[in-house]
C-alpha cells in the first residue's frame, strides 16, 4: 500500500524534478564538460579538443585566480559579518513598538531597493577625490588634510567596495532577522521578566537562541550572494586599481565574455560553484547543528 | 481559446517564414548597428533603397554598449547566421572577426587607388595580415583640449612636447589654482588608449615588427614613468587620476577645473554648450597630443567600420550598400546628421560638412596621425593584461619597468607572439 503511494508521490513530483534537472543540473553539467575542453569561441570551427584538467591546472597556477579568490573570500567574510551585526541591531530596533515604526522600516529598505548598478555609480560619485561628498565632509571637519583617493589606492579600494555593499545589503539582513524576531512569542519575554532577567540576559538567553534558524538562513543567503559579487565591483572599480578588487565572478566574466575563452571561463565557473557548495555545507553543518540543539 | 490563439500565432510565424523565402522581388539585406538617436542610419538606408530598386536594406538596431554588440555579433557569426549581411564593427574587432573567418575579405572590392582617399589609421585597423576585413565608416581619436583664454593670458602656444605640457601646466596651475592636465587612468579600456598615446609619442609600440613583443622596451617604460610622474612627482594631474574615466575628466574640464585634458571628440560640443553645464564655452581649443622631443604625436583611434558577413547570401548587393555608406556621400550624410568624423580625407575640406561642424577642420591634424591599438585577433586579452599592469604601475604597486616586463611575459604566453 505504502509502495503504491510512494510511487504515486514520485510520479507527482517527477515533473518538478524534471524541470529542476533541466534548469539546474544540465547547465552545471554542461559547464563542467566545457571546462574539460579547449574552447576559444572565435576559433571553434577548428575544434574543441579535450584537455582533461588542463584548464583547471592553468587556473590554479595563475596568481590572478588566487588574487581573485582572496579578494572574494575577504569581501564575503567582512561584508557578511558587518551586515549581520548591523542588521541584527536594526532588526531589534525595528521590532521595538515605537511611534513611526512603519516609516522606519520602509526607509531602512531604500538602499536595498536601489538597483546595484545605480548605487555603485552613486558611490563612485561619493568617493570622487574632487567632487565627492565623502572627501568633502572629511575635509570640512578637518579629519583629513588632503582628499583620499578611495578607489585609486590598492589598499583602500576593496574596503571602499565593502562599505558600499554593507550599506546596500544590511537592510536585507535586517528584514530576514526581523521576520525571525517576530515569531518569538511575547509571553516568553514576559515570563523571563517575572523571573527577573535583565534585558541583556533576555537578548542572549532568549532572543539569540530562538533566532538561530533565521540567522542561519540570513547568513547563508548573504554569504552565497556576496561570494558571487559582480555588478557592484564591475561598475565601481572594474576590478582596479591594479586588479586589487577583482573577484571570481568578474574574472570569470572577463574570460568568458571578453576573451571568449569558454574552457578556462567554465573551469572558473565550476570552481566558483564548488566553493559555493562548500560554503553552504559548512553553514548548514555547523550552524544547523547548533540551531538544532536548542 | 488560449489554444486557438496559440495556433493562430504559430500559423502567422510559419506564413511569415514562407513569405520571406519567396523568390523574385528585391534582394533583402539586413544591416546591424548600435543605436543612434540622430536618425542617420534610417536616412542612409532610405536614400540607398530609393536608388537601388533591386535591393531592400533593413535596419536592425543594437544597444549602444559595445560589449553587448560584440557578444551578440559573435553569437550570430559562430552559428553561421545568414540573416544578417552587414555588421558595424568597433575599431578593435576587425582582426578578430577576420581571423575567425566571419568577415568577407574586401581587398578585391576596394582598389588601392581608392584606399588612398581614406585616413591611414582607420584603414590599418581594418587590415590584418595583409587582408582588408572592413571599411572605415566614421572615426574617433584622442586629442588635447586646452584653455585658449589661459594659454593666451600667460603667453603660451599649445604644447607640442611633453616638456611644453609640463612647463605650461605647472605655471598656470600655480597661478590659477586649478589642475594642470587631465587624463584617464582607471583600470579599463580607456587606460590602454592613454597608455599607447604616450608610448607612441615616445617612439615605442606594442610589437616590434613580426609579432615580437616590445612593450617592455625603453620608450614604453619611459612613457609609463612620465604618466606616473605627471600625477605623483610633478603633481600637475590630480591624485584621483588613477580612478578617472572619460566623464570624470570631462566634468572637471568643462567646469573650468583644469588647463589641459586628453579626451575624445565628443567633448567638443559639450564644452561649447553652456546649457549643458559648460563654464568654458568659447574658451577651448584642440590640438594633437604632445609627444616626446624628436618623436611624432599619435592619438589612439576609436571609430566604427562596416563588415560583410562571410555567411551573407548576397555579398555583391551588401558591397553596394557598404560602398554607399562609406563613400563620399554616405560619409557626408553621417558627418552632417550624426556629427561623426569622416574617414575620408576629402570631407575635412567639404563645405557642407564644415558648414554644420566648422571645428572638424581643426581635427584633421589629429586624425591624419592617429593610430590603431594593436591589430590582432587577441586584442581583448592583450588589453586586459595592459589594463591591469599599467594601472599597477600608475597606482604604485609596481615600478613601470616591472609592470611592463610582467605584461610582456603574459602577452608572450598568447599563441603566436614572441
Amino acid at each position: 500500500m505504502l509502495g503504491a503511494e510512494a510511487r504515486l508521490a514520485w510520479l507527482l513530483v517527477s515533473p518538478a524534478l524534471f524541470v529542476i534537472a533541466l534548469i539546474a543540473f544540465y547547465p552545471v553539467f554542461r559547464a563542467f564538460l566545457i571546462s574539460l575542453q579547449r574552447v576559444q569561441l572565435q576559433f571553434i570551427k577548428f575544434g574543441q579538443p579535450f584537455v582533461g584538467l588542463g584548464n583547471y591546472a592553468q587556473v590554479l597556477t595563475d596568481d590572478r585566480f588566487w588574487n581573485a579568490l582572496g579578494n572574494t573570500g575577504l569581501f564575503t567574510f567582512v561584508t557578511v559579518l558587518f551586515e549581520f551585526l548591523l542588521g541584527l541591531l536594526l532588526a531589534v530596533l525595528m521590532n521595538i513598538p515605537l511611534k513611526g515604526r512603519g516609516v522606519l522600516r520602509a526607509s531602512v529598505l531604500i538602499p536595498w531597493a536601489l538597483t546595484t548598478v545605480v548605487s555603485a555609480i552613486m558611490w563612485q560619485f561619493m568617493y570622487n577625490d574632487q567632487y565627492g561628498i565623502v572627501n568633502a565632509l572629511l575635509l570640512r571637519f578637518h579629519l583629513i588634510a588632503e582628499p583620499i583617493i578611495w578607489l585609486g589606492k590598492p589598499s583602500l579600494a576593496l574596503i571602499s567596495a565593502m562599505i558600499a555593499d554593507i550599506w546596500k545589503t544590511t537592510p536585507f539582513m535586517a528584514l530576514l532577522l526581523l521576520a525571525g524576531l517576530q515569531v518569538i512569542p511575547a509571553d516568553i519575554y514576559e515570563a523571563a521578566r517575572i523571573d527577573g532577567t535583565t534585558p541583556l540576559q533576555a537578548f542572549f538567553r532568549i532572543t539569540l537562541p530562538l533566532l538561530k534558524p533565521a540567522i542561519l538562513v540570513a547568513l547563508l543567503f548573504r554569504a552565497l550572494d556576496a561570494f558571487r559579487v559582480f555588478d557592484l565591483i564591475f561598475v565601481l572599480t572594474g576590478g582596479g586599481p591594479g586588479n586589487s578588487t577583482e573577484t571570481l565572478s568578474l574574472l570569470t566574466y572577463i574570460k568568458l565574455f571578453r576573451e571568449f575563452d569558454f574552457g578556462v571561463g567554465s573551469a572558473l565557473a565550476v570552481i566558483t560553484f564548488i566553493c559555493v557548495v562548500l560554503i553552504s555545507y559548512v553553514f548548514i553543518k555547523v550552524l544547523g547543528a547548533r540551531a538544532g540543539e536548542v | 481559446m488560449a489554444l486557438r490563439a496559440l495556433a493562430f500565432l504559430l500559423a502567422l510565424i510559419f506564413m511569415g517564414g514562407c513569405a520571406s523565402e519567396k523568390t523574385g522581388g528585391p534582394v533583402e539585406l539586413t544591416f546591424i548597428t548600435g543605436f543612434d538617436a540622430s536618425g542617420t542610419n534610417e536616412y542612409l538606408i532610405k536614400t540607398f533603397n530609393e536608388r537601388h530598386p533591386g535591393i531592400r536594406v533593413k535596419l536592425q538596431v543594437m544597444p549602444m554598449s559595445s560589449d553587448t554588440q560584440h557578444n551578440q555579433y559573435a553569437t550570430y557569426l559562430i552559428s553561421e547566421d545568414s540573416t544578417i549581411d552587414i555588421y558595424t564593427l568597433d575599431v578593435v574587432w576587425p582582426a578578430e572577426f577576420g581571423s575567425a573567418g566571419w568577415a568577407l575579405p574586401l581587398d578585391a572590392f576596394l582598389p588601392l587607388r581608392e584606399r588612398e582617399q581614406f585616413l591611414p589609421g582607420p584603414l590599418a585597423a581594418c587590415t590584418c595580415e595583409g587582408r582588408l576585413y572592413a571599411i572605415p565608416w566614421y572615426t574617433d581619436a584622442g586629442m588635447l583640449y586646452y584653455r585658449q583664454d589661459l594659454l593666451k593670458k600667460y603667453g603660451f602656444k599649445p604644447p607640442e612636447t611633453w616638456s611644453d605640457l609640463l612647463r605650461q601646466s605647472k605655471a598656470i596651475q600655480e597661478k590659477e589654482g586649478i589642475s594642470g592636465v587631465l587624463f584617464q587612468a582607471a583600470q579599463y579600456e580607456g587606460l590602454v588608449c592613454n597608455f599607447f598615446e604616450y608610448v607612441w609619442g615616445n617612439g615605442g609600440d606594442c610589437f616590434a615588427g613580426d609579432n615580437t613583443v616590445a612593450i617592455d622596451s625603453e620608450p614604453a617604460v619611459e612613457a609609463l614613468q612620465f604618466m606616473r610622474d605627471l600625477i605623483f612627482k610633478y603633481k600637475v594631474a590630480p591624485a584621483g587620476t588613477p580612478t578617472y574615466r572619460e566623464e570624470d575628466t570631462r566634468t572637471l574640464f568643462t567646469r573650468g577645473k583644469a588647463v589641459f585634458m586628453r579626451n575624445w571628440p565628443y567633448v567638443w560640443a559639450l564644452a561649447q554648450d553652456p546649457t549643458k553645464g559648460s563654464l568654458v564655452a568659447g574658451k577651448v581649443g584642440v590640438a594633437p597630443l604632445p609627444h616626446a622631443p624628436g618623436h611624432k604625436s599619435a592619438g589612439c583611434l576609436g571609430g566604427w567600420n562596416l563588415m560583410i558577413s562571410k555567411f551573407s547570401k548576397h555579398p555583391q548587393e551588401a558591397w553596394e550598400f557598404v560602398r554607399f555608406v562609406t563613400g563620399e556621400e554616405g560619409q557626408r550624410i553621417t558627418a552632417v546628421m550624426g556629427t561623426h568624423l569622416p574617414t575620408r580625407k576629402k570631407l575635412y575640406r567639404d563645405p557642407e560638412v564644415l558648414a554644420k561642424n566648422p571645428y572638424f577642420a581643426q581635427f584633421y591634424d589629429v586624425f591624419i596621425g592617429a593610430r590603431p591599438r594593436p591589430v590582432t585577433p587577441f586584442y581583448s586579452r592583450i588589453s586586459d593584461i595592459l589594463q591591469i599592469e599599467v594601472n599597477r604601475a600608475i597606482t604604485g604597486s609596481k615600478s613601470p619597468e616591472e609592470a611592463l616586463e610582467e605584461a610582456a611575459e603574459e602577452i608572450r604566453k598568447i599563441a603566436g607572439f614572441k
